[in-house]
């Protein structure tokens, strides 16, 4: 067997122990704290495919394909796989649309008006995101007002709507393509 | 590293080609015509390597096989980061959305009223809908929305991931 395919079933093998990390500390955890369990998979995954691409080099004879494959192909695999497997997760932690589905699901393939408004209506929304912003540390309350504690989301929100002016021409859904 | 070097010329392509399609007419099924644009590059890439008979795919001992699969490797995971990551910019996070709006506010902080007022200008749920519809997967009747017959795989995927993990979904949020 070729050792080029050690090196391609890597990252494949560390996403696996990301998989089975998260899963783990998040059902030791009771449910709770699911982005502290994703951090735990993912940098489990990580020392696993670090550990995997030294013993790779170390193991076979190295070549500059091999260098490139274990500094800078296999990391990205590994990183990228792991972007993939958090927001797959995540859809069903938070997806508006899928959790729409779901009761339409439930209710034998058809949900009324009023049981969608009684199920989920944005009033609802804001109070989860709320909450879950509040339980998360992201934002604290403080003599009836709200404000940011943690700006770890601003990075990330910042991105988002930079590439949705670049993309799309617009800041927002709720606002009109130029 | 003709591989890695291949599948950058071929995202960078992909990509390309969505910049310009999105600026000639805006897809009504934004998701599916990304996929299917990313698919249709890699197949065009694939065509390519074949009639240059998978010569600057090789990767040392492995050959040209393990090099398009390389490639390819390089290529999905990377399409679809960037799938996901549209599907964020598609559709306003509520989540992201409001630490946007905060993190605006500084110190100051905004009370209870301004967030109302900042939810009351973006009705989330009614997009949501609204898009479930444009995606065909939703049809809207006159006193409700009926589920399109369908396999939903990717949906039941993620719930019953869920389910195995979380335990049952709640409603709400």
């Amino acid at each position: 067997m070729a050792p080029e395919w050690f090196y391609l079933l890597s990252p494949i093998l560390a996403l696996a122990v990301m998989v089975v990390v998260q899963a783990t500390v998040l059902r030791a955890r009771g449910g709770e704290q699911f982005f502290a369990s994703v951090m735990a998979g993912f940098l489990a995954g990580l020392v696993v495919a670090i550990a995997m691409q030294v013993a790779l080099l170390w193991v076979f004879p190295r070549n500059l394909d091999r260098w490139i494959l274990a500094v800078v192909a296999n990391p990205a695999i590994y990183v990228m796989l792991a972007y993939c497997f958090f927001n797959f997760i995540n859809l069903g932690h938070a997806s508006i649309r899928i959790r729409i589905f779901k009761e339409c699901r439930d209710r034998g393939g058809f949900i009324t008006h009023e049981e969608l408004r009684a199920v989920y209506d944005d009033d609802r929304i804001r109070d989860v995101r709320l909450q879950r912003l509040l339980e998360g540390g992201d934002i604290v309350q403080e003599k009836g007002r709200w404000k940011l504690a943690n700006p770890r989301l601003v990075p990330v929100a910042t991105l988002v709507f930079a590439l949705k002016q670049f993309v799309l021409r617009r800041k927002s859904e709720f606002e009109k393509t130029s | 590293m003709s591989c890695v070097i291949a599948s950058l010329i071929a995202l960078a392509a992909a990509w390309f080609a969505h910049l310009l399609l999105w600026r000639f007419r805006l897809p009504q099924t934004q998701l599916k015509t990304l996929l299917v644009l990313f698919f249709l590059t890699w197949c065009g890439a694939t065509g390519f390597a074949w009639a240059k008979d998978w010569s600057f795919l090789s990767i040392g001992e492995g050959g040209a096989f393990i090099g398009f699969l390389y490639f390819s490797l390089l290529y999905w995971s990377a399409a679809l980061c960037y799938v996901i990551t549209y599907s964020a910019m598609e559709g306003d996070s509520p989540t992201l959305s409001l630490a946007r709006y905060l993190h605006r506010k500084g110190d100051k902080g905004v009370c209870r009223e301004e967030i109302e007022e900042f939810f009351r200008e973006r009705p989330f749920i009614g997009a949501r809908v609204r898009a479930l519809v444009t995606d065909r997967i939703l049809i809207e009747e006159s006193n409700g929305y009926r589920l399109r017959s369908g396999k939903y795989l990717f949906f039941h995927t993620i719930l019953l991931y869920r389910r195995m993990v979380f335990g049952r979904v709640s409603s709400g949020g």
